[in-house]
């Protein structure tokens, strides 16, 4: 028993020091993959993370509200004040696709390495060697069902675009939303009616092809 | 084939390799945000905790197999030792404690850096470099210090070992020191967290959040440690109590009440961005003090009950300790404009407030502890002189301290944030207190002319004083917590309409942390309901000759005489007596005393309790003379002391309530541990806090609580025979050299 625990716990050190090395061991290119591609998905997890705990505190002031240990002004302040946060992590999330448009970017990087595609159009998504793609699908997952909505939102573009997401920029501000998208996130302008890039884009790219 | 030796010595050096490395990749990380390095930290981190592992699992192996080339083996265990004693022997000497230290501060690690593996990626570099430090610095003093794998040389190579310290030789031993030392060592990762903040300068809330969760770990283990250790007092050692204010107690005591005053105001911090220098400075102290408290165990600085701990390596404590002070304390200092609160106070009338007044009290009371248990050797290295502080000076401080503490915590579980005006006063206080001024008469009342009066204990004005006031206390406490619950409740049930049960057990799955920390408060009170009973504990050393008679309190405690048995490894004398109450039998008692023949000169004793929520009755064999059969007792009668397990048990449910993970941290979780290994984790830890009471009430109930279950256990055989020849002829009866001859020559026909 004991034996087998010593074995286990020998296979369990090797197999993580081998981790540990594996990313110094390949070539620079490699090595330069493996810091681009990780960064985008923290940077989407830290965000989660935060936004899930500012939701906590506003389920909390609701609480103490309803008990009375907290004063209607300080609930006010402190709800805006949260509300604030949460608003901008989430804006944050969108400038990171964690939210519109990401899982169509991955479907459409993964359509776009399976046919051997141009890896020009999406530097980040093109980047990514194959074992992250597993790593990735999971985490978009997630992201894909906090914002139901906006992936549901995002689903047509999956299908009518082969290579790349439809996008629009904003007239007000300047901003790339998705083609489908009703106002901008970041100015709040009306973007119904708006003609997708992706349509100019995909113009380009087959005249090139 | 490797030998135990070898392989052990090897994967500590490996272990010791890997941190020093990994911390240095994680500095790495930590400063350039490389993910390569992030990566390579997190699994250094893994390959480190996995050596670890492997030394452990290899000293587990010599211990079970019996290889006595090891001296640590050989020293603390031997051939005639049960399984349970047998893996209760790795933690039974120093340098298998060290190492069981060090695996669970690996064992932290491992599950904080595989939680946080997606989450706090500015923090947790710098968290794996300070857990590997911590490791590191652990290691050297396992490799260089005290190695627990030192062969001997073929010529002492022994052939069996001298067994564990028969006083460890009890199911709550086997369980103390791993919780205690689980506590100590999981302390590293809270403070981790702590220095990661101040390292990356990131003074917002976000170490408090990710480390919240994680100083409750400690806290739960601390209190699991001490009050199994309380309870060893009280059933094993003869104290007389389940605390004593013992050097050793108090050091596993300090980092209790610097957490529990943590846990409190990060609360604050949370809400209200207040309180940063304060928690960082908490959290330091509650981590400097573990080491400071094992350094003084260890190193033999104060005298105590746990000298079985002493060895050599204090100064390496010692240098530990130093090394810690001094880099948290300069990380500290150089953030400390950094460290400003956002918000002030706006009125002392708030819930900040309570907890503010809340936190001084408990670190007065830790400073309290701290002098006590120093002064003595301060005083001695200074001017010569030898002074020894007791329990009453501690009682003198605690116990003023704690009653406010009581006070606070009724105040601050309803009182609202910010301010409370004259209206929110009204709605939250007067029924509570109208509620105690109605029921603490009636209590009082019933209990002394149902039961107190009866003890013939007339308390001095102060004790009598302390006590109401703990009681009434502690039900203003709990009718703030009925009401605030109560409000919550109608308030869901209100809007949601939703049954009074429904309502009740949504409340403690949407809010655990909250309502977790009222079960938390209600296992306190039930404690100070037990510290309130000691104004009317009666306590007496006596010396009885057989079929004398001893009255103490309404109880008659009559002594019959001395029995001897025989087992293969100890002799046991036993005294016999019987309880009567108004003229009524009530228990049969027989405390007895157990010598181990691997340690004769170290008799353990079998004390017997009798346990009611109402009152203890304590009956210690403390001495006895052979010839004339005459014994002296420690007998006590101590009202509501079940209350104190019943307390810690509730204590340690909540703290579970509180630790439950929530959707988001089950998330984390996955996908390696299922649900199946959340719910044995969980299981377990539940189980091991209900196993003390029941284990103090099942003994208090039957034969295993005292030394009759070794009458019994000889059954009809050999020993009975022994016993009545020893019955038969009382001035030989207990004359241990005798009746070891009698048994070899029982067993040889």
């Amino acid at each position: 028993m004991t034996i087998a625990l010593i074995i286990l716990f020998v296979c369990f050190t090797l197999a993580m020091a081998w981790q540990t090395l594996s990313p110094f061991l390949g070539g620079s290119q490699e090595q330069l993959r493996f810091d681009l591609l990780e960064d985008e998905l923290r940077q989407v997890e830290e965000l989660t993370t935060r936004k899930n705990l500012y939701l906590d505190n506003l389920r909390e002031i609701e609480i103490d509200r309803e008990l009375d240990k907290l004063a209607e002004k300080d609930y006010v302040e402190l709800k805006r004040r949260y509300e604030r946060e949460t608003v901008r992590i989430m804006r944050e999330l969108d400038d990171l696709h964690g939210g519109r448009g990401w899982e169509s970017r991955v479907e459409d990087a993964l359509t776009e390495l399976s046919a051997g595609g141009s890896r020009a159009r999406l530097p980040e998504a093109s980047a990514k060697p194959t074992e992250s793609k597993k790593s990735k699908k999971p985490k978009t997952d997630k992201a894909s069902t906090k914002k139901k909505k906006s992936s549901k939102a995002s689903k047509p573009s999956q299908d009518n675009a082969v290579t790349s997401p439809s996008l629009v920029d904003c007239p007000e501000c300047g901003k790339e939303m998705e083609a489908n998208a009703k106002f901008c996130s970041e100015c709040g302008a009306n973007l119904v009616g708006l003609k997708p890039l992706a349509d100019t884009d995909d113009a380009q790219i087959s005249a090139a092809e | 084939m490797i030998d135990n030796q070898d392989l052990g010595t090897f994967a500590l050096y490996y272990a010791l390799v890997v941190c020093l490395i990994g911390t240095a990749i994680s500095v790495v990380a930590g400063k350039t945000g490389s993910q390569r390095f992030v990566h390579a930290s997190r699994f250094a981190s893994y390959t480190g905790a996995g050596a670890i592992f492997v030394a452990g699992a290899v000293l587990m192996h010599a211990i079970l197999t019996h290889d006595f080339s090891i001296q640590y083996v050989a020293s603390f265990s031997d051939h005639t030792m049960p399984l349970f004693y047998l893996i209760g022997s790795f933690w039974g000497g120093q340098a298998g404690s060290l190492l069981f230290w060090t695996s669970v501060v690996a064992a932290s690690m491992v599950s904080c850096v595989y939680i946080y593996r997606r989450s706090y990626q500015d923090f947790m570099p710098w968290v794996s470099a300070v857990c590997m430090a911590v490791l590191s610095g652990l290691l050297l003093i396992l490799v260089f210090g005290s190695n627990p794998f030192e062969g001997f040389s073929i010529i002492n190579d022994p052939t069996t070992g001298k067994g564990l310290n028969p006083l460890l030789q009890t199911p709550k031993m086997v369980m103390h020191p791993p919780s205690l030392l689980a506590g100590l060592a999981t302390m590293t990762i809270p403070y981790a967290f702590a220095m990661a903040a101040l390292i990356t300068g990131n003074m917002s809330n976000a170490w408090v959040k990710a480390a919240r969760k994680w100083i409750l770990i400690p806290w739960l283990f601390l209190s699991i440690g001490n009050m199994l250790g309380g309870m060893w007092a009280y059933e094993e050692l003869g104290w007389g109590g389940y605390w004593a204010w013992d050097p050793v107690e108090n050091a596993a005591f300090f980092p209790w009440l610097m957490t529990s005053a943590l846990i409190h105001s990060i609360m604050i911090q949370e809400r209200r961005g207040m309180l940063k220098r304060w928690n960082i400075g908490l959290m330091i102290a509650s981590f400097v003090l573990t080491i400071f408290g094992t350094y003084i165990t260890r190193s033999g600085l104060i005298e105590s009950v746990h000298t079985f701990a002493q060895s050599e390596i204090g100064d390496y404590f010692l240098a530990l300790l130093l090394t810690v002070l001094a880099v948290s304390v300069s990380l500290f200092l150089w953030r400390w404009r950094d460290l400003k609160s956002d918000q002030r106070l706006d009125s002392p009338a708030s819930r900040e407030s309570a907890f503010i007044f809340n936190n001084w009290l408990l670190v007065v009371m830790t400073l309290v502890v701290l002098f006590g248990t120093m002064w003595p050797k301060i005083k001695e290295g200074l001017f010569g002189q030898e002074v020894a502080i007791g329990p009453p000076w501690f009682n003198r401080w605690m116990v003023p301290l704690g009653i406010l503490l009581l006070l606070l915590m009724g105040i601050g579980t309803i009182i609202p944030w910010r301010r409370t005006t004259m209206a929110a006063f009204k709605r939250q206080f007067v029924i509570p207190i109208l509620a105690t001024a109605a029921i603490s008469p009636v209590l009082l009342g019933a209990y002394w002319y149902g039961r107190g009066a009866a003890l013939g204990v007339t308390p001095t004005p102060l004790e009598s004083a302390y006590a109401i006031i703990t009681v009434v206390c502690c039900i203003f406490a709990i009718t703030t917590m009925i009401a605030d619950v109560w409000r919550a409740m109608s308030a869901r049930m209100r809007k949601h309409g939703e049954g009074a049960f429904e309502s009740l057990s949504r409340l403690f799955i949407k809010q655990r942390r909250r309502y977790g920390g009222y079960v938390v408060h209600l296992g306190i009170v039930c404690s100070f309901i037990a510290f309130a009973g000691n104004a009317l504990k009666i306590e007496q050393d006596i010396s009885l000759d057989p079929g004398e008679s001893y009255q103490i309190g309404d109880y008659t405690i009559t002594y019959e005489g001395l029995t001897l048995e025989n087992e293969a490894d100890k002799d046991i004398i036993i005294g016999k007596m019987t309880a009567m109450r108004n003229g009524e039998h009530v228990y049969d008692l027989r405390p007895g005393k157990a010598v181990f023949h691997s340690s004769p000169n170290m008799p353990t004793s079998e004390i017997d309790i009798k346990t009611t929520p109402l009152e203890d009755l304590y009956v210690a064999l403390v001495n006895h003379d052979p010839r004339t059969q005459a014994a002296a007792f420690k007998i006590f009668v101590a009202p509501f002391t079940w209350w104190f397990w019943l307390g810690g048990t509730i204590l340690l449910l909540g703290t579970l309530i509180c630790m439950w993970p929530t959707r988001d941290g089950i998330e984390a979780l996955k996908p390696t541990p299922g649900v199946f290994v959340r719910a044995t984790a969980f299981g377990a830890l539940a189980v091991l806090c209900v196993t003390p009471l029941a284990v103090l009430t099942y003994e208090s109930n039957s034969e295993w609580g005292s030394a009759k279950r070794f009458e019994r256990l000889i059954g009809d055989g050999d020993g009975d025979e022994n016993k009545n020849k020893l019955e038969q002829t009382p001035r030989d009866k207990v004359r241990t050299d005798q009746n070891r001859e009698a048994s070899g020559a029982a067993e040889a026909s």
